[in-house]
């Protein structure tokens, strides 16, 4: 093993990371947006700097008014209004996401700061950690 | 470099399969891996009652040797698995069900230990998010 792969101890000390977590995909269809918010809590419960970031077909997850009780699934909303309450204030989306499918910030349940594509990419490359879900 | 893996796709997936070579030439390069997550579908992994074709990879088997080989932390987290009928005997108990199938190479635990794998790690790598 070279040293270029040994451990950075910097890297490795248990202290706060910047961990952001991507939301990519569609609410309902699979559990993954529950899950992706459910490890956002935990997340910011373990005192880590966080960012989340809503991208692509993940935009949908922030509508406001879903009625997912008639499809029998817990609403998402609730979970994203909560966000506030765990001190999670970096909420991101991505502007030509919603441009795409003709999202304005009245059409969402939550504030979010949507960002170009430059920013948004400056906005990966700053976090430590990735979650994609 | 200390490595870890979250693994949000089943079994029956490619980024499974991905993940699985991962780890693995990871793991010959020399490479460390400090924790194997598995979340959302990935829970699946944990099941013991799996059964892959004769003429299959056998992808559970593949882990648990490996996980036998390297000593790996193989971790499910426990409210996707409660959610999909992975569990292991304490909850089963808990629950009040007369079955368990959590696999004796795998270990049921929060999403505390997602976080910790990685603020540990100086990579996490994900797979089928």
């Amino acid at each position: 093993m070279s040293n270029s792969l040994s451990s950075n101890e910097s890297n490795t000390k248990k202290s706060s990371k910047k961990i952001g977590i991507v939301m990519r995909h569609a609410p309902y269809g699979n559990n993954l947006a529950h899950e992706a918010l459910d490890a956002a809590l935990a997340t910011s419960i373990y005192g880590q700097e966080l960012t989340l970031i809503f991208m692509g077909d993940g935009v949908f997850q922030l509508l406001h008014q879903q009625e997912s009780k008639a499809i029998h699934q817990k609403n998402l909303e609730k979970q994203l209004t909560a966000l506030e309450f765990y001190d999670i204030e970096k909420v991101f989306a991505c502007k030509h996401s919603l441009d795409e499918r003709q999202l304005k910030q009245n059409n969402l349940s939550i504030n979010v700061a949507a960002i170009e594509t430059e920013e948004l990419q400056q906005l990966l490359h700053e976090q430590d950690v990735l979650l994609s879900f | 470099m200390i490595l870890s893996l979250a693994i949000h796709s089943p079994p029956s997936s490619q980024a499974s399969y991905s993940a699985y070579q991962f780890a693995k030439v990871a793991l010959i390069q020399g490479h460390s891996i400090y924790r194997v997550f598995f979340y959302h579908n990935g829970v699946y992994h944990g099941s013991d009652l799996t059964c892959s074709g004769q003429d299959e990879f056998d992808l559970i088997d593949a882990w648990k040797q490996l996980q036998n080989e390297y000593q790996l932390d193989l971790v499910a987290c426990i409210a996707a698995g409660l959610k999909r009928g992975i569990i292991d005997t304490t909850e089963a108990e808990r629950y009040e069900k007369d079955h368990h199938n959590l696999g004796n190479h795998f270990e049921l635990s929060g999403l505390g230990q997602l976080v910790d794998a990685t603020v540990t790690s100086e990579r996490l790598i994900s797979f089928g998010g």
